[in-house]
């Protein structure tokens, strides 16, 4: 590999760990604390799942210098960084943001762009050919929990306002976290191309993306009025 | 030869039965935990081996790719089986964990050390702190995740899935990290991720008490 290809591919690995490292410091320290949003922690676990990710990546990078091809724990990490997010949106805040009325359906409607946009984004790693068949699986496998992750977070962020507070409060976090999700993908895309520039940016503005939302799900939380 | 991994099973496993017998109920628990631990590193260990005989893949591979995952997806499923039967406190959740993942450390350390030919006092100490500590904080994290999501269903399935490729991803870093150049750093993986945890775990319970007050 050239000497700016491997620039690139560390500064795509080490951007984002150090920015989900930070985020799972930030959270354990604020947000594992007792009375605190369970959805709080399971964005806490989340960076952590996706740090271990990144972890086993550079471990990997460093041991063997070989070219990452196929399945890898690392693409657990992902789903687990998925599944988390699907914890807090799915499991915790639905059942409380969406009541199941009329008033909900444009939302939820609304909302399915997001995960046929993130099935448009896998049509390229499923169709390129130089990817191995075990890796077009594995890349699936983390694409499925992303494309719940961001149906329910854009369907949060569009839900209207009723008496509740807190669904206008936890807004910009549910933008961010569409935003993340599929900053995430387009990581996995750039890198499955080789993309490097492409790969770069994308990672940056993950790790941006990654210290905004702890930050915006904070800031939500305070103002939780129920 | 009778398998010597079946020899230390009897050898360890049927004193602490007979230990468990005995003791108070409170202490009974763990102890019962620690046994099923045991029980699973046999069994983790016939897995394995059949896995080894099946897939195509070398040595190196197998413990990176795929006994992280069988290893623990067994040692999660008596935790998983407890939080979904009995319901138990969060504290006896952590204990469990903790409890099953130690005890399947106990054997598992036990057998690689005895399969040695040359092993001294610093290999104990290494297996100890290594992967007898990574062992019981991989079940650890499945556990204490366990005891948040474990109030709803939805939560639940999704949330032990997450927790489950969690800890698989630790252990395979764990895994990779001892077989390489970098071994050291993988031997104090465990204990940098204990300590912190136990930090952790005091401050909070501080802070509860206080908060009582």
């Amino acid at each position: 590999m050239e000497g700016i290809d491997m620039i690139c591919m560390w500064i795509a690995e080490l951007v984002p760990l150090f920015a989900t490292l930070f985020s799972f410091i930030y959270g354990v320290n604020r947000f594992f604390k007792k009375g605190k949003p369970l959805f709080l922690q399971s964005i806490t676990m989340a960076m952590g799942s996706h740090t271990l990710a990144g972890i086993y990546h550079v471990c990997q990078m460093l041991t063997t210098e070989t070219e990452l091809s196929g399945f890898t724990p690392a693409y657990l990490g992902r789903i687990g960084f998925f599944l988390f997010f699907i914890a807090a949106s799915y499991g915790q805040m639905d059942r409380i943001v969406d009541d199941g009325s009329k008033k909900m359906r444009p939302a939820r409607y609304i909302a399915l762009i997001a995960p046929l946009c993130a099935i448009l984004l896998y049509l390229p790693n499923g169709l390129l050919k130089e990817l191995p068949f075990a890796t077009k699986i594995s890349v699936l496998l983390v694409w499925l929990p992303a494309i719940f992750s961001v149906y329910y977070n854009l369907k949060h962020a569009m839900i209207p306002n009723l008496d509740f507070g807190f669904v206008k409060a936890i807004k910009p976090y549910n933008i961010l976290a569409v935003c993340l999700g599929f900053a995430e993908l387009l990581c996995l895309t750039a890198w499955n191309y080789h993309y490097n520039t492409q790969l770069v940016i994308a990672s940056v503005i993950f790790a941006g993306l990654c210290v905004a939302l702890m930050v915006a799900a904070k800031k939500g939380a305070e103002k939780w009025t129920i | 030869m009778d398998h010597l991994i079946y020899i230390l099973f009897v050898s360890i496993f049927v004193p602490i039965l007979l230990m468990a017998c005995l003791v108070e109920k409170k202490a009974r628990q763990p102890i019962i935990f620690v046994l099923i631990g045991i029980f699973l590193s046999v069994f983790a260990s016939e897995i394995n081996a059949y896995l080894r005989h099946v897939l195509p893949m070398s040595t190196y591979e197998l413990t990176i790719m795929v006994t992280p995952i069988s290893e623990e997806l067994i040692k999660a499923f008596p935790i998983l089986l407890f939080a979904t039967l009995f319901m138990p406190k969060k504290e006896a959740l952590f204990t469990a964990s903790l409890a099953v993942g130690i005890g399947f450390a106990v054997l598992e350390n036990a057998f690689y050390l005895l399969n040695s030919h040359t092993f001294h006092m610093m290999d104990a100490v290494i297996r100890a702190f290594g992967a007898g500590l990574m062992h019981g904080m991989c079940t650890l994290l499945v556990g204490v995740g366990i005891s948040f999501v474990k109030k709803k269903t939805k939560l639940f399935v999704v949330g032990t899935f997450a927790l489950l490729s969690t800890a698989i991803t630790y252990h395979a870093i764990y895994n990779m990290l001892v077989q390489s150049d970098f071994r050291i750093i993988g031997y104090f993986l465990p204990i940098s991720t204990y300590i912190p945890f136990i930090v952790w775990r005091i401050k909070n319970k501080k802070e509860t008490k206080e908060k009582k007050r």
